[in-house]
């Protein structure tokens, strides 16, 4: 009997104290939308050492390239500048006037690299509570962002099955901006989201967490690419012309919601991740994740997943479709026609294979699909690579 | 003490299903029923009785005593109790809300009891994180709802 306790204890001290493997990562991603629209190539490289059972380092970065095209409100034939009436009576830029009309059109932006690089430090106390500290940096020719972030996670109680986690972060971005005559300049904007959690070990194949969050931003939260039509008498003949305008985003957005997510091995070959999240926020945005993916062991070394995502969103309350029958706004006021503040029903569909080579290599390829119920489409294609050392 | 305990509750189990049996007053069989009731703990196969209510049990013993010599002419009574118990405890585990009440009751699972937990299937970002976060960042330019997914990570100007 007392060589079996002595035996648990070890075994138990062994377990807490097991200090995880050493690795690095490369991930490739190729996504494009249809309609010839967004075409991303993304590499994303992640190091992560742990000099000791107390503290974790992990250091990524990653290079996009964008490229393709985006749509947007544009002149049918050429813009002629719009009356000052019109300039000074609109909170936005107003950018001309056509008297052709307008169309919603794929606008061609330019091949841009958008280059990122992280680093966060794990430390663990005596009760193995662990503090994350971790700075983001990303640039891109159009969008700066800097970022720090804190989070602590605790234990409930003495077999570390019930744990909460607090986590607050900032950014402070900075986003380039046209004014009337497409000269550029930059303005900045900032975000903050804090967050509370729980994660409750269910059984020995099974556990569950969630947590409620905030976030908060405030500053140019507009899209400098898009654009809107705004009416006004401009030559005050009594009738109403339409003039092409910067789509105009309230300046501060407050949000909140609740996620929770389920883990469970049913069976040695089956393991199943479900997840909700719903979310609210001051622009007139609900939106309800549900996401489910399953994993199947073939064998030791080869694993297959299949990966479903549902997600519905009402629009914002100064969104306006351009296929609408009026989608003009008034000279004053926010609007904005982007559809990814409209109303939507977006899913997902993925399917992966992983392959493990002697517990120290892990080779995977993923193929997705992802549907707007609006039109809009994407496919993408991910490989990476595990070494483990 | 013990005995007594016993046997008072295998009575009380026979006299809850087999009322047909005794040649006791309405009064008597309604003190059965509500002892069989309030003492007896269907906890398996074998019943036991409330410590607290021994008191009451031994007070008790001049009906169950009839009781006794009842069984003894009915040997199947004490067969058919337990079987009745152990059905309905059947039927409760089978039910979706009994599984469903045990699926999300947590159990204390012990640091040597986790190796299933730690493996990378089991962790939130699965086995692939680096495709996970793809998928993200995929969801996050084209969607206007963001969070519950933890606080690190940067900005980004896709949206």
């Amino acid at each position: 009997m007392k060589t079996k306790t002595s035996l648990a204890l070890l075994t138990a001290a062994a377990s807490a104290l097991t200090q995880a493997d050493d690795k690095i990562s490369l991930d490739y991603l190729s996504y494009q939308e249809n309609n010839n629209r967004i075409k991303v190539d993304d590499y994303a490289l992640s190091i992560e050492a742990n000099p000791n059972v107390d503290h974790q380092i992990k250091i990524n970065m990653g290079l996009d390239i964008i490229s393709g095209a985006s749509p947007a409100w544009q002149p049918k034939v050429t813009l002629v500048t719009a009356p000052n009436e019109a300039q000074q009576s609109s909170s936005s830029n107003i950018y001309g006037y056509d008297s052709a009309g307008y169309s919603v059109q794929n606008v061609s932006v330019p091949v841009e690299e958008r280059k990122s690089a992280g680093i966060s430090w794990l430390s663990r106390d005596k009760e193995r509570n662990e503090l994350t500290l971790s700075a983001d940096y990303s640039y891109e020719p159009d969008y700066v962002s800097n970022a720090l972030a804190a989070n602590y996670l605790w234990f409930a109680d003495r077999y570390k099955n019930r744990s909460y986690t607090l986590g607050a972060s900032y950014q402070s971005n900075q986003s380039k901006v046209f004014d009337a005559t497409y000269n550029t300049s930059w303005a900045d904007l900032t975000a903050t989201n804090v967050q509370l959690g729980i994660s409750q070990v269910m059984s020995q194949r099974s556990l569950i967490d969630g947590n409620v969050f905030v976030i908060y931003d405030q500053g140019y939260l507009s899209n400098h690419y898009q654009t809107i039509l705004r009416k006004f008498d401009g030559n005050g003949d009594g009738v109403q012309e339409s003039y092409l305008s910067a789509e105009q985003r309230p300046e501060e957005k407050k949000g909140y919601g609740i996620a929770s997510n389920w883990i469970v091995q049913w069976y040695k070959q089956l393991s199943t991740h479900a997840s909700i999240r719903l979310y609210q926020d001051d622009w007139g945005i609900n939106s309800q994740t549900f996401t489910g993916k399953s994993y199947f062991n073939l064998s030791k070394d080869w694993s297959f997943h299949l990966m479903a995502r549902l997600y519905q969103q009402s629009a914002a309350n100064f969104y306006k479709d351009a296929k609408e029958a009026n989608p003009e706004f008034a000279i004053n006021g926010y609007g904005s026609a982007d559809h990814r503040l409209g109303e939507f029903t977006a899913t997902t569909v993925e399917a992966g294979i992983a392959y493990e080579w002697q517990d120290s290599i892990i080779l995977n390829g993923q193929i997705g699909n992802y549907q707007h119920d609006t039109g809009f489409a994407a496919n993408w294609f991910s490989s990476g690579i595990i070494v483990k050392y | 003490m013990i005995r007594i305990a016993i046997m008072s509750s295998v009575l009380s189990l026979t006299a809850c299903g087999h009322y047909q049996y005794l040649e006791q007053s309405n009064q008597s069989s309604q003190e059965n029923n509500r002892y069989s009731q309030s003492n007896v703990l269907f906890t398996g196969d074998k019943p036991q009785v409330k410590k607290a209510d021994q008191k009451n049990t031994v007070l008790k013993t001049k009906d169950e005593f009839k009781l006794t010599s009842l069984k003894q002419t009915t040997p199947e009574l004490k067969t058919i109790a337990p079987i009745k118990t152990k059905h309905i405890e059947t039927n409760n585990k089978e039910s979706f809300w009994y599984q469903l009440v045990e699926i999300f009751t947590p159990e204390k699972v012990k640091p040597w009891q986790k190796s299933k937990l730690a493996k990378a299937t089991m962790k939130p970002g699965g086995l692939t994180p680096g495709s996970e976060k793809f998928n993200q960042k995929i969801y996050s330019s084209k969607e206007s709802s963001r969070g519950g997914l933890g606080v690190a990570g940067g900005g980004c100007g896709c949206n």
